[in-house]
């Protein structure tokens, strides 16, 4: 038995066998037709019957705009340059907020994982601020900062930041000990045992806090907006046509508004997901 | 940190830890009351702590705080019973059928993705600025982790169990009655937990931005009338309600999860 | 001292898990072993056999440094043992591979943990895990392989530092029998190839006879040393050398010290 015999062992299976199914399914046209066609298919009938509803009942646009009116709306080139700018107002302050917010927010997180009396000192006062609805802070942050761009961007990094600390304090604390034993017996120091064990093992909790301090910089900046009349954005916009009763104009902020969480939310986060990958991995 | 040499009495630890709180906590209050206020060289922006302190004792606006202090809470508590009701029978629904998931699926998520304060303008014309317009925006923003968790709860019952049931000679009501409907409760209930914050939240916002009674609104009108000894009261105030909602969570979480253990 | 050192010696060894607290909740003080003399030669590969929860693995800790006795001591090549030496491999029950390095930098960790990752320690890992029968699977992730592969890859990491003295604390319990079987031919023959002097702990008497040139039994909690059984096979080790009446005799005798009056084997 100089040389080993045998076959590489079975290997893990990385997905549950597919189960058999009728063939078109399981084809890749199948497939795309099974993921598309259903959504599809809700879209166009919600679209179409709340079309007929209104217009069989006539029932106010104020009340709920037709769809035709919606994208009446979202074609003119007034709404579109509105919507534009206001929209690069908001995003500017969402992304402004969610650094320097989730920024801090991380490394405060770090630093109370690492320091057994900065945690204790400080997770009262954390706790104490992520039970107030930090909503009810705008009017304060708009009487100290202004109504300009400073108080939308401080108010979306305020809520930026406390979903990154918890969500950074948890990662860190659920760092499986055999690993941090493993690196022990190996004899890493505190410095390696943090670099290389607890922050990569710590990546998942630390993006998905990360994800949700991206939605709350959003809703930061939009109420930022609300209470401060002259911060542009968005908000205003919303407040504006809200002003004139224009319903079909608000459907078509609120669309607009949707397909920027969804870019910010869903879509940038799949993707720092995928580069990030391989630390999402649970294997022993 | 077995390597390391043993840890400093158990005692001695607590010690440091309880004196670094008490000092920092002291610091902090100290220089609330005696540091020059006025981030903008307004002596108005931060009241002095002996100012809240009195703001929060007997001669303060109580009956202003808790008439507020009701109506929010009406509103939270009304708009997360729509939610919920909502949202458990969307999500069962959703969660029974493979093709109605797959049909609104992009929908939830799109509009998961929508900041719920953005719907409250709307919620204003539709309902005008009394109590309904805020506990439509509740309902709103507290529909989706409920549905959201239920259905995963009802999509992701455990196949053994069903096959077990299935063996048995179980119908397909009854499946759904002795096998699905009480794994629900657990998932449910954290849809619950992240519903019953965000309904305050969502209150608080909707009265801010149009409203004539509520947190929100005392809020707006003292930061207007530069009233910031009252205006920090009811941070502190809210402070306190959020920890015990919180602390209501927890312990309704506690009873829950001893009574219906997931496993 | 003379100049042929021993690789571990434990004398009058004793370990003692704190209780914690007060009243009610309070947790006892567990005496988790007392009274262990063992001596291990350079070159051998000694077995600890007990019944679960008689201190096996806390001995083991010792020995690495990430456990102090509560008394007696604990030298490794005759110096007395303060903490995680680097001339120490440890492999455990657990891969415990981290999921976001392939296998090579896996292996590597500790070489890069002592600073001293160079061409010649990337080639001495590539020829261990050759041996391993691992070669071509350097750049795959731990989730691309199986139980057992894993736990081949932990033994190269345990010895990727040249380390003088393996530890292994029951590198295979979570194996399938099967599996677990060919993980010990492979074990001999990487220990034979690589001249280390090893210490097994595992509750398998089968196992510890087969690798084993000495065959340690602890009693029950505390642990103690009661038996010392010598398996008279050459190094050289193979799966039909199991079915020997004279392996029969000797996992026989051990599980005899085993089983005696006041020894039970635990689950």
């Amino acid at each position: 038995m100089n040389k080993v015999t045998e076959a590489p062992e079975r290997r893990v299976p990385r997905r549950e066998p597919p189960a058999p199914r009728r063939s078109f399914r399981s084809g890749p046209l199948g497939k795309a037709a099974f993921l598309l066609l259903p959504p599809l298919a809700v879209g166009l009938a919600g679209v179409l019957l709340i079309q007929l509803v209104i217009s069989r009942f006539e029932i106010s646009g104020v009340v709920i705009p037709a769809p035709t009116d919606i994208f009446a709306v979202m074609r003119s080139d007034i709404f579109l340059e509105q919507v534009g700018q206001s929209t690069w107002e908001t995003w500017k302050a969402t992304l402004i907020g969610f650094v320097l917010g989730a920024g801090s927010g991380v490394l405060l997180g770090m630093l109370m994982a690492e320091s057994r009396i900065v945690r204790f000192v400080l997770y009262p006062y954390v706790v104490a601020f992520q039970s107030l609805p930090k909503i009810a802070l705008a009017p304060v942050c708009a009487l100290w900062l202004g109504f300009g761009l400073t108080m939308k961007f401080s108010f979306a990094a305020m809520l930026a930041f406390f979903p990154a600390v918890i969500a950074t304090l948890a990662a860190f604390s659920t760092v499986a000990e055999s690993r941090l034993e493993m690196a022990t017996a190996f004899d890493a120091n505190r410095r390696q045992r943090f670099v290389r064990i607890s922050l990569p093992s710590a990546v998942p909790g630390i993006v998905s806090g990360l994800e949700i301090s991206m939605a709350f910089a959003l809703i930061g900046a939009i109420v930022g907006e609300f209470v401060a009349p002259s911060a542009g954005g968005l908000g205003q916009l919303l407040l504006t046509y809200s002003e004139a009763i224009n319903v079909a104009a608000e459907f078509s902020v609120l669309v607009v508004l949707m397909l920027l969480g969804v870019l910010q939310n869903k879509i940038l986060f799949s993707v720092i997901r995928a580069g990030t990958e391989r630390f999402f991995e649970s294997s022993r | 940190m077995t390597a390391a040499p043993r840890p400093m009495s158990a005692g001695a630890g607590a010690a440091v830890r309880w004196g670094g709180l008490a000092v920092v906590t002291a610091v902090l209050l100290a220089a609330w009351q005696f540091l020059p206020s006025g981030v903008q060289g307004d002596g108005s922006s931060v009241p002095k702590l002996d100012a809240v302190v009195k703001a929060l004792g007997p001669s303060g606006e109580w009956g202003e705080y808790l008439t507020a202090l009701r109506t929010t809470l009406g509103e939270a508590f009304f708009g997360l019973l729509i939610g919920f009701a909502a949202g458990v029978v969307l999500g069962v629904l959703l969660g029974e059928s493979r093709i109605l998931r797959q049909g609104f699926y992009p929908y939830a998520l799109a509009l998961q993705a929508l900041p719920p304060i953005a719907l409250a303008p709307i919620f204003v014309i539709w309902f005008g600025l009394g109590m309904e317009s805020k506990i439509g925006l509740v309902g709103a923003a507290t529909l989706f982790p409920i549905l959201v968790s239920t259905m995963a709860g009802v999509a992701e019952t455990d196949r053994g169990r069903i096959e077990m049931a299935t063996a048995f000679g179980a119908s397909k009501a009854q499946i759904r009655r002795k096998i699905v409907f009480p794994g629900l409760v657990v998932p449910i209930f954290s849809g619950l937990e992240i519903s019953v914050v965000l309904s305050f939240l969502a209150a608080i916002a909707g009265e801010l931005i149009s409203a004539n009674a509520g947190i929100g609104v005392i809020l707006q009108v003292y930061q207007r009338d530069f009233r910031l000894a009252e205006e920090f009261a009811v941070l502190l105030i809210l402070v306190v309600v959020g920890l015990a909602l919180a602390l209501l969570v927890r312990l309704a979480r506690h009873f829950v999860l001893e009574r219906m253990p997931n496993e | 001292m003379s100049t042929e050192e021993h690789a571990v010696e434990l004398a009058g060894l004793r370990h003692v898990f704190a209780g914690r607290g007060r009243g009610r909740r309070a947790v006892r003080d567990v005496e988790a072993v007392k009274d262990v003399d063992l001596t291990v030669e350079p070159g051998e590969f000694v077995s600890i056999v007990g019944p679960s929860g008689c201190g096996k693995s806390t001995i083991l800790k010792m020995i690495a440094g990430l456990l102090r006795p509560t008394e007696g001591s604990v030298r490794v090549w005759g110096e007395p043992v303060t903490g995680p030496r680097r001339d120490i491999g440890i492999a455990l029950q657990d891969a415990t591979l981290l999921p976001w390095r392939d296998v090579m930098s896996n292996c590597l960790f500790p070489v890069e943990l002592h600073g001293k990752v160079t061409g010649a320690a990337r080639e001495r890992v590539s020829g261990l895990l050759e041996r391993a029968g691992l070669a071509g699977f350097e750049s795959r992730r731990p989730k691309e392989l199986s139980g057992g592969m894993r736990q081949r890859v932990a033994i190269c990491r345990a010895l990727a530092d040249d380390p003088r003295l393996l530890l292994l604390d029951e590198p295979f319990g979570s194996l399938d029998a099967l599996t677990r079987e060919q993980m010990n031919i492979d074990l001999n023959r990487i220990w034979r190839e690589t001249e280390k002097t090893a210490l097994l702990i595992t509750h398998g008497i089968d196992e510890a006879v087969l690798l084993s040139t000495r065959v340690v039994v602890l009693s029950e909690r505390p642990g103690t040393v009661v038996e010392v059984v010598t398996p008279p096979f050459p190094k050289e080790r193979t799966k039909e050398l199991m079915s020997t009446p004279e392996f029969a005799e000797v996992s026989g005798q051990v599980r005899d010290r085993l089983f005696a009056s006041d020894v039970k084997v635990g689950g």
